[in-house]
């Protein structure tokens, strides 16, 4: 029986596999997708309890168009996203995904690369727990 | 050594007057050459050089008046004096209007002839030495415009008033166009940097190490200096050169050392999150997991040469903002982040903060990153049970902060590298601990950025003290 289902969204395939390894070890099922348009299908078909989104991909936006897309329909509202930020993206990226996805979205953290893995699965462990 | 003796043209219709002066002149050690008519005198004055020229005024053919003309034309610094045979003052007059030096109305005894030929020398010698000196001084001036004109700085000079006294050629790419001298520098200057470089330089504050311009997609270090005249200052000089090729190399380079430190710090904080993830795990041996954790900290030591690395390149952009820093909240907060490590270390880390501090102009960054690498220094390179001390006071013109440690302290033979890059004390003591090698050579180019005075002491075994004289703006 696993504690909840992950989708993690990031083109740098090291940040997948190393989140991977650590949620699953913390008893997490994860799945995971390397871009926008494989993350928007897959949150269709799997449905995640929580969604890790690098918000800088091969296209600058492509984390904040599937953001649009979320907000969008009614049965993805409400699942928390972790957005991952990096030093090379622009600094007003929290403020346009908080604009896209409105105040109200329930949880929305952002964690800034490097990120510890320990640090993940900890905030995971708190929201999922809820 | 012969003297050359001064030449004398005697021109005369008369031949028995011709002979007399001959005789006069002659004794008196002159050389003396004497014709009948101006038309020999003016064709014999074509082909020889005379110093002197004494005419008679009236002579069938050409008269005396206009030979007098004549040969003036041909050499001006011919001395030309009138005889005049008859009561003709008019002439005589005439005469020295046209040119003439002066006149002997006839009858003259041999010593009116002497004194008049005698200071006809004198003026001659006079003349000459004028339009010498005249020469030599037009000729140094061109010597120096050519040279001015040649330079590839822009250089304007500018009076007391700050008002333009002269530019040269390369320098019309720093002016309005059509500037002209006399007119107020900040009326004509393409950017007011100059205008004040000029004005710190007439009030005696040369700025070291000049200010970068641009224009036109050019860039320029511009510098002024006070120009001094036997210690008495009357304006200053402007010199601006083009660095534009310098300029692109230095952004290439910073540009290159960026690019390479995120290219490296992406593969870096994978080899971080996999060991992260190992060392998370129960089932780790114990030797593996030393081995491991070794690996993380290297990794993790890279990093921060990395972001050492990218601060180094950031300090050689001028452009970076600076503002105005209340010392002591800025000093507390760096002492503070640094306040978990230094409980990791086992090292007790103090604040002294006196009252009274001044503001200082800086990047925050660099501001942080100077008493940050110093701070983390003294932690890691102390003793367990050890303490750090950073004290902050004023002192006229300097904010005076003093991070001062109880740890191993440096050899005298390493203290003079301390601040090169990449140098790192090795030893027993040190084999354990990670170092970029970069720290103290941030905080040096730093100090140097902002023209702080950076003073280090130390004794091995003792501790290590850092002083910067942070300068105050105002």
């Amino acid at each position: 029986m696993h504690k909840g289902r992950i989708l993690i969204i990031d083109d740098d395939s090291d940040f997948v596999e190393i989140n991977r390894m650590a949620l699953e070890a913390a008893g997490y099922q994860i799945s995971a997708a390397y871009n926008g348009r494989e993350g928007l299908g897959k949150i269709q078909a799997e449905k995640p309890d929580l969604i890790l989104l690098d918000v800088m991909m091969t296209t600058v936006t492509e984390g904040l168009d599937l953001a649009y897309e979320l907000r969008e329909k009614e049965e993805y509202r409400g699942i928390p996203i972790f957005l991952i930020t990096s030093m090379t993206s622009a600094p007003e990226f929290p403020q346009s995904f908080t604009y896209v996805l409105g105040r109200d979205w329930p949880v929305t953290k952002y964690f800034d690369k490097p990120v510890k893995p320990a640090q993940i699965v900890a905030a995971v462990g708190e929201v999922l727990a809820k | 050594m012969t003297v050359a003796r001064v030449r004398v043209l005697v021109v005369d219709d008369e031949p028995a007057m011709c002979r007399a002066i001959e005789r006069v002149l002659v004794k008196d050690n002159y050389e003396v050459r004497s014709v009948n008519t101006g038309e020999a005198a003016v064709e014999l004055l074509e082909r020889e050089q005379f110093e002197i020229l004494l005419a008679d005024l009236r002579m069938p053919g050409m008269d005396g008046l206009t030979l007098v003309e004549r040969v003036l034309a041909l050499d001006p610094s011919l001395v030309a004096v009138v005889l005049t045979g008859y009561p003709a003052l008019d002439t005589a007059v005439e005469a020295v209007k046209r040119g003439a030096y002066n006149y002997i109305p006839k009858p003259f005894t041999p010593n009116e002839l002497r004194s008049v030929v005698q200071r006809a020398c004198e003026h001659r010698k006079l003349q000459v030495e004028a339009r010498e000196l005249r020469e030599a001084r037009a000729e140094e001036r061109a010597r120096l415009l050519a040279v001015l004109e040649s330079m590839h700085d822009g250089v304007v000079v500018v009076d007391q008033e700050t008002r333009v006294v002269l530019y040269n050629q390369a320098a019309t790419t720093l002016l309005a166009p059509g500037a002209a001298p006399g007119q107020p520098l900040d009326a004509v200057v393409r950017d007011p940097v100059l205008t004040r470089l000029a004005g710190a330089a007439l009030a005696g504050r040369a700025l070291a190490g000049g200010e970068e311009i641009r224009l036109e997609g050019r860039t320029y270090l511009a510098m002024a200096s006070s120009v001094r005249d036997h210690e008495r200052s009357w304006g200053a000089v402007l010199n601006a050169r083009d660095v534009t090729p310098l300029y692109h190399l230095a952004r290439l380079r910073a540009n290159l050392v960026a690019a390479v430190s995120h290219e490296l710090r992406s593969p870096l904080a994978a080899i971080e999150g996999y060991l992260d993830v190992i060392l998370d795990r129960p089932d780790v041996d114990a030797d593996c997991r030393r081995m491991l954790e070794r690996c993380r900290t290297r990794a993790r030591g890279l990093q921060r040469t990395i972001v050492s690395l990218l601060d180094i390149s950031r300090l050689d952009d001028r452009r970076r903002e600076r503002a105005l820093i209340e010392t002591g909240p800025a000093l507390a907060a760096e002492v503070e982040a640094w306040r978990g490590a230094a409980e990791r270390a086992g090292v007790k880390l103090e604040f002294f903060l006196s009252p009274g501090l001044p503001h200082v102009l800086a990047n925050e960054a660099d501001f942080s990153c100077l008493v940050g690498n110093l701070v983390d220094n003294a932690i890691k390179y102390n003793r367990p049970d050890g303490r750090v001390e950073v004290k902050v006071w004023p002192e006229p013109g300097y904010v005076v902060m003093v991070v001062e440690d109880t740890g191993m302290g440096i050899a005298s033979e390493d203290l003079p590298h301390i601040f090169e890059e990449f140098y790192r004390v090795r030893n027993q003591d040190t084999a354990l601990i990670d170092g970029s090698g970069l720290g103290l050579a941030l905080v040096r180019k730093v100090a140097e950025t902002y023209r702080c005075r950076l003073e280090v002491d130390s004794q091995p075994g003792l501790g290590t003290t850092f002083t910067v004289r942070w300068p105050v703006p105002g």
